[in-house]
């Protein structure tokens, strides 16, 4: 499931993909791929990025039930 | 094998990884090869890479003992060779896709210029053989090393390319 909320939290931040990368040390493919749904980062990633977009876990990570 | 062969095949290694290691320190204090670091995501794609490596390696070494038990004649040292060969390259170009093979501070150009050096330096001997007309089964080893080389290289490249094209602006 596509993570929109790491991207709309990231373009807030008028942050590249690359960027953010960089801040988290991780490649940018891995940040495609949490973006895209394709990869769940472990809860240490997680909190590294919510600490780079000056987010919480529960904003940028969980899943609504609809 | 005549002993005179067997110091030529000797001295060759030794050259050509003296070659290489000259090679790498140069590109390393130019910056263009550093260790590689990987994040987890690299990690557990590289792990399937070498489960992949792994498998096609089992397969092939499967079907190679089936064709020498039904006892056809064929050169088990070379048939060897390219069976790890295909396994190392799975795994490579397994990674290559996923972007594993690179880790995330390695610039992958300085990497892919030692590859091209090492199939050059491969693909040398091959080239006399032909000029001088000589049997390419002496050269075959070679030979595959070369296709492995460029195979992985082109890979990188292709998805480098890819990536550049995909990357957020």
């Amino acid at each position: 499931m596509k993570n929109l909320n790491l991207k709309a939290a990231r373009a807030l931040k008028d942050m590249s993909q690359g960027e953010l990368a960089d801040k988290v040390e991780v490649s940018r493919q891995t940040i495609v791929a949490i973006e895209k749904g394709d990869y769940n980062p472990s809860i240490k990633l997680c909190i590294k990025i919510c600490k780079a977009l000056d987010k919480t876990l529960d904003e940028l990570f969980w899943e609504d039930e609809d | 094998m005549s002993f005179s062969y067997i110091a030529g095949i000797i001295v060759g290694i030794v050259f050509v990884l003296a070659l290489v290691v000259v090679f790498k320190v140069v590109l390393k204090k130019n910056g263009l090869i550093r260790k590689g670091i990987y994040d987890e995501r690299q990690q557990i794609e590289k792990g399937k890479g070498f489960r992949l490596g792994f498998i096609v390696g089992l397969v092939y070494f499967i079907l190679l003992t089936i064709v020498q038990l039904a006892d056809i004649e064929i050169d088990n040292a070379f048939w060897t060779f390219v069976g790890i060969c295909l396994s190392v390259g799975s795994f490579a170009i397994y990674c290559i896709i996923k972007n594993a093979y690179f880790g995330y501070n390695q610039p992958p150009k300085g990497i892919n210029v030692l590859l091209f050096v090492i199939m050059l330096i491969n693909l040398f001997p091959c080239i006399m053989s032909f000029i001088e007309k000589e049997d390419l089964r002496t050269t075959r080893i070679n030979l595959v090393c070369v296709l492995l080389l460029l195979s992985v290289i082109v890979a990188s490249l292709i998805k480098n390319y890819i990536n550049k094209k995909d990357s957020d602006k």
